[in-house]
């Protein structure tokens, strides 16, 4: 004889008593008050909110697991010069850096939709991120030139990071040159540096021409 | 008129209390926390593997972004102090050790996909991925927090209950002649705590990406899908033939803010949840396809299954030898 379908059952303590659903209650309050702030505070935090996330308390457990999303660009978009296309690039010594096919791009390779091509433009925004502040620019450019030096064995002789500017809608109305999405006029370079190999080390020497540096403008 | 306030204060109280009880605590079954297990699984699962091709280069000796390098950007001291970002990858560079954790970090990621040591493997799995986003926290994106959320909160819950090994093998050891026999999910309150945790924080999150969207003018006056479009590095599809049609451009991106904020707010109405969790699967594929956010859009339809109930589950997974619970009485 078949035997009839079993049913789920409940645990002995699904009928959570009081003691335990006042526990739960205030640990869920808690969280959900640590998780509220952080997901605020993702694109402009008050100073009380920043000052929350930055504490002692609440710091360790919002960062450790990740709610703290720290300026992730959930909007997508604002249309401005941070919302745009960054790459790194990378000029062998002995190449022409007039010749932009002898630069090294970074991304490289791989699918456009895959975390692994994301990955390299990441990087390039954060460099762009902080062309402005020398230490943590240098910083990143020196351990990409030290990688192509050391790792790929080709000695690097300038890094740089390059916006490309987003075309116009009114662009695509005019003529084939306007229309082009790689036209020169949409590139800017925030952040370029030399690269002076000394054996093994590499410093990094920040290029400062006026004309390599890019100006504060919406695509 | 005193009275009548601390009338209506004791009233509001004893709601407010029976609805937050009703909500968090009223034990249900564990089946829609068990298939976010082998989603959130299967998206862990590829967000180690998408490391594999490039592991040395980010993180190998000579990597593109030395430890030294990461503790200056995210002002980590040299005592560790200030930043909470742990990680075991950050005292392994040696590319023979940084495979071989790789390698048990994506094993132990399958294990728990799988359902076997559900319990166990959850927090492994939780360990690994975080210690991939702390390794070097400035090239993670928009993904990443979703799924640590979910991994995140999965620990608390009995996964193992379906579609799991862990399930097979209770079977197999409830049974005295030791044939494999169905053993009955439990409902609990801790799978309805998760579950609520999880779709409370989902709906912070819509809510956070449609409100984050408004504080920009192009949002609001209907060109952002283009300048989304417009990214030629980063699309899947070229789009920009929809520069002739602005009226289009201005619906879509209108569409997408109505959604996000109407997602976080009707979402708990029950005739409105069916209609906006089949919206949100053209919508994030679109979104994917223009911005490339490929594992991000994904990874959002699976956080959305938290909205299904168990018996939409089983309608929709007609799975040999699980039983469909019994009418109510």
């Amino acid at each position: 004889m078949k035997e009839p379908p079993r049913t789920t059952h409940d645990e002995s303590d699904s009928q959570a008593s009081a003691g335990f659903r006042t526990g739960a209650s205030l640990l869920l309050c808690l969280h959900l008050f640590c998780v509220g702030i952080a997901v605020a505070a993702n694109l402009a935090p008050s100073a009380l909110m920043a000052d929350l996330l930055r504490s002692r308390v609440l710091a360790p457990y919002l960062t450790y697991f990740n709610f703290d999303l720290d300026y992730t660009p959930y909007h997508l978009t604002h249309a401005t010069i941070q919302d745009v296309d960054d790459r790194i690039e990378v000029l062998p010594a002995g190449s022409d850096a007039d010749d932009p096919d002898q630069w090294i791009v970074l991304p490289d390779t791989g699918w456009r939709g895959s975390d692994r091509y994301k990955r390299y433009q990441r990087l390039a925004e954060t460099l762009s991120f902080f062309a402005e502040q020398e230490d943590p620019a240098g910083r990143i450019a020196q351990s990409v030139a030290e990688h192509f030096l050391n790792a790929e064995e080709l000695e690097p002789r300038q890094i740089r990071s390059r916006k490309h500017l987003l075309l116009q809608r009114v662009a695509l109305s005019g003529s084939a040159s306007q229309r082009d999405p790689d036209r020169p006029d949409l590139f800017r370079v925030p952040y370029a540096a030399n690269v002076i190999v000394a054996g093994n080390r590499v410093e990094v020497i920040r290029v400062s021409e006026q004309a390599e540096v890019a100006s504060p403008e919406t695509p | 008129m005193i009275d009548a306030m601390n009338r209506y204060l004791a009233t509001l109280s004893d709601r407010f209390g029976d609805g937050w009880n009703r909500f968090w605590f009223t034990p249900s079954d564990p089946l829609p926390l068990c298939v976010l297990r082998v989603a959130t699984g299967l998206m862990a699962l590829y967000y180690i593997l998408s490391h594999s091709a490039d592991l040395v280069r980010w993180f190998g000796p000579h990597g593109l972004l030395p430890i030294e390098t990461i503790d200056q950007l995210t002002g980590r001291t040299t005592d560790g102090l200030g930043v909470y970002r742990f990680s075991y990858l950050n005292y392994i560079d040696v590319p023979e050790a940084l495979w071989t954790v790789h390698v048990l970090g994506g094993v132990i990621v399958l294990l728990y996909t799988v359902g076997l040591f559900s319990r166990i493997t959850n927090i492994l799995s939780l360990i690994v991925v975080l210690a991939y986003v702390h390794r070097a926290p400035m090239i993670t994106g928009q993904f990443e927090p979703v799924l640590t959320m979910l991994l995140f909160y999965l620990c608390f819950a009995r996964t193992g209950d379906y579609f799991a090994i862990d399930r097979f093998w209770k079977g197999r050891r409830a049974s005295p002649a030791n044939k494999p026999t169905v053993v009955p999910p439990i409902r609990s309150t801790m799978a309805t705590i998760v579950r609520r945790l999880i779709q409370v924080h989902l709906v912070m999150l819509y809510l956070m990406m449609g409100l984050t969207k408004l504080a920009g003018e192009t949002w609001w006056v209907g060109e952002a899908v283009w300048w989304l479009i417009a990214h030629s590095e980063s699309r899947l599809v070229d789009l920009t033939f929809l520069h002739s049609a602005p009226y289009l451009l201005n619906l879509w991106t209108h569409a997408i803010v109505l959604f996000e904020l109407s997602f976080g707010l009707l979402i708990w109405n029950r005739l409105a949840r069916p209609l906006l969790l089949l919206i949100a699967i053209p919508m994030w594929i679109l979104l994917a396809l223009v911005t490339g956010l490929v594992s991000f859009g994904l990874i959002m339809l699976v956080a959305n299954l938290v909205f299904l109930s168990p018996e939409q589950l089983r309608a929709l997974l007609p799975v040999p030898g699980l039983e469909p619970e019994p009418a109510a009485a």
